[in-house]
């Protein structure tokens, strides 16, 4: 019988912990327990035995850091087939091959490739399979983007039902931030057959958090907790929860719904036994109703879209914004985020991330694109996208239940997108138009919604998993269809009870004051029945009216946070000229030599009205920078305020290049420079400093961002043809990687100048990396920059 | 979550030391210390305190917000984190301290796998003796560098003799520290 058809009609009893009984038999703290399967294999099958003989239903083998980066490839196969047939040998139920974390993070907040670590996964799961396991239990996982990897390996390469728990601290959440319920949703859409909690907290403490789980589990939820949170008593390494309060802690657990239970570290033979009695007393298995709801998360948020309002940014779409679209096409990473982190700050719920442009690999951006967006912010993502492997990529590589943006009535659209919204567990976005266009009635559109949650539904999707776009047509071509719009919408929720969206700026294309037009539309809507409007946050008038609409609905209790936010709108004055009446009394350079990012941004447009940006450059920026560098050299000022400064600068060279974009494109450009954190290396603060610099000064600057492969860096150099590269390292470790840089470069036979710096560089590492130049400081690399194109 | 979670773990061991090899056997686990410094810092010492601290992986979310919007707040609030984590250290330290007073023992100053030569590559075996992943949610990369990256691992010895715990426990100076760039930098030659 399979495990998880047994578990339908069964709850299920796991054994107890193995590491901590291996350390009673003699393991050195610190050992690898899973050696023991080869060198002890008579302890291991003996604590195996106890668990069978105390009445537990499943024995996970002695496996759980058997992976690649802890134990050689060459041992894996012996170790892992040994492990499986110790615990058959025991004659359990069923047999777990049990995997645990892989000891790196992964990338970007730590160095582990996804792909690595999925390779790590797929390894041990087939070599599992192959010896015979019955199941793949994936547990203490703290990383739910490390946990899907895992998910991802198992389920693509066997035909085993994966058990998923994940380990929680005090707080309720992950060492990385996961919550409960954004486990719960994240793990169940990737198709696990059990989910639930392990290890790190004793069984009364994770209570609340299996509860939270329970509202909206709809596979089996495991527990198996430590006997309590481990303290330390002179030497010896004691667990506080005793067999009998185990015990009751999980009736109460059992009651409340959980399906499979057993133990973790500090639990031995004889607290499983008194979970069999417990389980033999009481047979009866509790079912709970679980909540439905449309939620998606990131890894460490969960939004429920069927219980308030949402707002989704929109300003991550390349169409019609050529600054944007510049900086998909250069990989300007921080502009990318920047326009993330201001929609976040002006009240965006969800963000929607759209880099669709024909002349980039499109699936490549979407993935660096969510990654790197998923690691300064936690706010939930939609992946928009017209391109099929644009939209996988996006939903592969994205941490937790992602927004699919879409499907629409379409046969081939339906075919090509159900299957990936199912295998990812996305929340599907359904445009209200088929093969013959769009409908010009409300009912019409509401017919193809129902087609699509049908056959949705043949795919195993639910309806909670989809959200209906009832689609905006522009006031100004199709005036009579924008009442069709909120007229589809009242009828999508009075007949369908489906959770709606739409991208409401689009009605007032065309048309002047297009943001009263559009919050307008925006409170029609919003009454009609729309739940999540894709729009421009930072918009004052806009954002006015969702502030407004929150108040309305009760979302924004007490007005708090009306409140708090309200701030007049000037509808039609500028607000420049508003701030002009307060007076910019000084000059640019003052500005920037003071550090005052607003006003020297306000400045440089009142002077870009007479002067040209060349003159601007020369006789404000130059001048202005020379000098506070002459004071940080001299000690008069430090490091945060010539920063300030440079970031002036920067605010202010960002309006000199919208300003250009304008007219007649001129080459400022002083030459290109590459920069890079080498290979293993994350810290990048100093890096990002020279980069500011160098681009104050007007140096064009390709930077590769942290953990820079080696090969990147040297095929970038090659296909850029740039000729100065500068990298940083901080680690003496990481200074290795430095000069196997350099080295690589070298060998490929690349004309390549270096400069490098960090912290713990200085003359001696510049020379042991082989690289020409040291700087000690943002403003030595300047100097070096500008006297290598002087000599060029 | 907030910025900065505070957390640290600390275990008392016996040690070996092992004249022939001057290594320093932690008893009762598979991990040594290796390396001429260390062995003098243990040498007469009766056990080792081994000590994780760390402030958690939210402070690096902020952190790398502040590098997008501002960077000035980045280089401060890293800054910050830096100073913060090394008064964990001494906290936890002062609790060290009492545990040792308690049995009779004295303790000499704290000291980091990377200072002198003392290797970074014994943070693989440091770690796993402290189950510092299941405990504190510390990883490590390919390079030995610690995740979160304000974490610090340290250790001191306790010893019988008030005498022998040297050097004593007292503020580090900016000589035994890697940063020969700092503007402030006192005491010794800049590079």
């Amino acid at each position: 019988m399979l495990v998880t058809e047994y578990l339908a009609t069964h709850p299920l009893l796991f054994d107890g912990a193995m590491g901590t009984m291996l350390q009673k038999n003699g393991l050195p703290i610190g050992g690898q327990p899973e050696y023991f399967n080869l060198s002890h294999p008579d302890i291991v099958q003996k604590i195996h035995e106890e668990y069978v003989q105390a009445g537990c239903d499943v024995i996970s083998t002695n496996t759980f850091q058997a992976n690649g980066t802890k134990i050689p490839s060459a041992d894996l196969p012996e170790i892992i087939a040994k492990g499986v047939a110790l615990a058959k040998a025991a004659h359990p139920k069923f047999v777990a091959y049990d995997m645990g974390p892989i000891g790196q993070l992964l990338a970007p907040v730590g160095t582990l490739s996804f792909e690595a670590a999925y390779d790590y996964f797929k390894e041990q799961a087939c070599l599992a399979e192959a010896a015979g396991a019955d199941l793949i239990l994936i547990e203490t996982m703290s990383d739910l983007f490390e946990m899907k990897a895992a998910i991802l390996a198992v389920k693509e390469h066997t035909q085993l039902p994966v058990f998923a728990t994940m380990t929680f601290q005090e707080d309720q959440r992950t060492f990385l931030g996961t919550d409960a319920v954004t486990a719960t949703l994240t793990l169940q859409g990737l198709g696990v057959a059990a989910l639930g909690v392990n290890c790190s907290l004793g069984p009364a403490a994770l209570t609340p958090i299996v509860k939270e789980m329970l509202r909206y589990a709809k596979v089996p939820v495991i527990v198996q907790a430590n006997a309590g949170l481990p303290e330390m008593r002179g030497e010896t390494t004691y667990f506080p929860t005793e067999v009998k309060e185990y015990t009751a802690e999980l009736q109460g657990l059992l009651a409340a719904g959980i399906r499979i239970i057993g133990g973790c570290c500090g639990t031995t033979p004889a607290y499983i036994a008194n979970l069999r009695n417990l389980l033999d007393e009481s047979q009866t298995v509790t079912a709970v109703p679980r909540e439905k709801t449309t939620a998606i998360t990131s890894g460490a948020t969960t939004v429920h879209l069927n219980q308030q309002l949402s707002v989704i940014g929109e300003r991550l779409n390349p169409t019609g914004k050529k600054r944007l679209k510049e900086a998909i096409v250069t990989e300007d990473m921080t502009y990318i985020f920047k326009e993330a982190l201001q929609q976040v700050n002006a009240g965006a719920d969800i963000l929607d991330v759209n880099v669709g442009l024909p002349e980039i690999d499109e699936a490549a951006m979407m993935k660096t694109v969510v990654t790197g967006i998923q690691e300064i912010t936690t706010v939930p993502l939609q992946i928009d996208s017209s391109s099929i492997p644009a939209i996988e990529a996006g939903c592969r590589y994205y941490n937790g239940k992602p927004l699919l943006n879409s499907v629409n009535g379409k046969e081939e659209s339906m075919a090509a997108i159900f299957p990936i919204a199912k295998k990812y567990g996305a929340v599907v976005l359904g445009l209200c138009l088929d093969e013959a266009g769009i409908p010009e009635t409300a009912a019409g559109r509401v017919a193809i919604a129902e087609k699509i949650i049908q056959r949705a539904a043949e795919y195993g999707i639910e309806k909670a998993d989809i959200m209906i776009d009832p689609l905006v047509l522009t006031a100004s071509a199709q005036q009579e269809q924008v009442q069709v719009t909120l007229d589809t919408l009242r009828l999508l929720k009075d007949q369908l009870g489906v959770c709606t969206v739409a991208g409401v700026s689009n009605v007032s294309f065309g048309l002047p004051e297009r943001e009263t037009l559009t919050s307008h539309f925006l409170a029609a809507a919003v009454g009609a029945g729309l739940d999540a409007p894709i729009l421009n946050p930072l918009s004052p008038i806009i954002a006015n009216t969702i502030t407004s609409l929150k108040v309305i609905n009760g979302q924004d209790k007490e007005a708090k946070h009306y409140i708090a936010n309200s701030r007049p709108v000037v509808l039609t004055e500028k607000t420049t000229t508003n701030k002009a009446d307060e007076g910019i009394h000084g000059t640019l350079k003052e500005y920037i030599v003071q550090g005052r990012k607003a006003e020297a941004v306000d400045k440089i447009r009142e002077l870009l009205a007479t002067l040209s940006p060349l003159s601007v450059v020369n006789q404000e920026f130059i001048p202005a920078l020379d000098g506070i560098g002459h004071q940080f050299e001299k000690g008069e000022i430090f490091l945060p305020q010539l920063i300030q400064s440079a970031e002036s600068v920067k605010a202010a060279q960002e309006v000199l290049k919208s300003h250009l974009d304008g007219v007649e494109k001129t080459d400022t450009s002083q030459g290109r420079i590459l920069l890079a954190t080498v290979e293993g290396d994350i810290h990048d603060i100093g890096k990002n400093i020279v980069k500011m610099m160098l681009e104050n000064y007007g140096f064009d600057v390709l930077d590769l961002g942290k953990d820079v492969p080696v090969e990147k860096v040297v095929a970038t150099l090659a296909t850029e043809e740039i000729r100065l590269c500068g990298l940083s390292a901080l680690m003496t470790t990481t200074v290795q990687n430095m000069k196997r840089t350099i080295a690589a470069v070298k060998a490929a036979n690349l004309d390549v100048t270096f400069f490098v710096g960090g912290a713990v560089l200085n003359e001696e590492y510049r020379a042991f990396v082989d690289a020409d130049y040291y700087a000690k400081d943002a403003l030595e690399s300047v100097e070096i920059a500008q006297a290598f194109f002087a000599e060029e | 979550m907030a910025i900065a979670q505070p957390k640290f773990i600390y275990q008392i061991f016996p040690i070996q030391v092992n004249e022939v090899r001057q290594q320093i056997q932690v008893v009762g686990t598979t991990f040594a210390f290796t390396g001429q410094d260390a062995y003098n810092h243990l040498q007469k010492a009766e056990k080792v305190a081994l000590l994780v601290t760390t402030l958690g992986i939210a402070i690096e979310k902020k952190i790398r917000q502040y590098e997008v919007m501002d960077l000035t707040k980045a280089l401060i609030l890293d800054t910050c984190g830096t100073a913060y984590i090394e008064e964990v250290c001494n906290r936890a330290e002062c609790q060290i301290e009492a545990d040792s007073a308690a049995t009779g023992l004295f303790l000499n100053r704290r000291f980091s796998p990377g200072y002198g030569d003392c290797p970074l590559s014994c943070q693989k075996d440091f770690l796993t003796v402290m189950q510092a992943q299941q405990r504190l949610g510390l990883t490590l990369t390919e390079s030995n560098l610690m995740i979160p990256r304000k974490s610090v691992t340290a250790f001191s010895g306790l010893f019988q003799v008030k005498e022998d715990a040297r050097p004593r426990r007292k503020r580090l100076e900016c000589l035994d520290c890697s940063l020969n760039a700092c503007t402030y930098r006192r005491g010794g030659k800049t590079c």
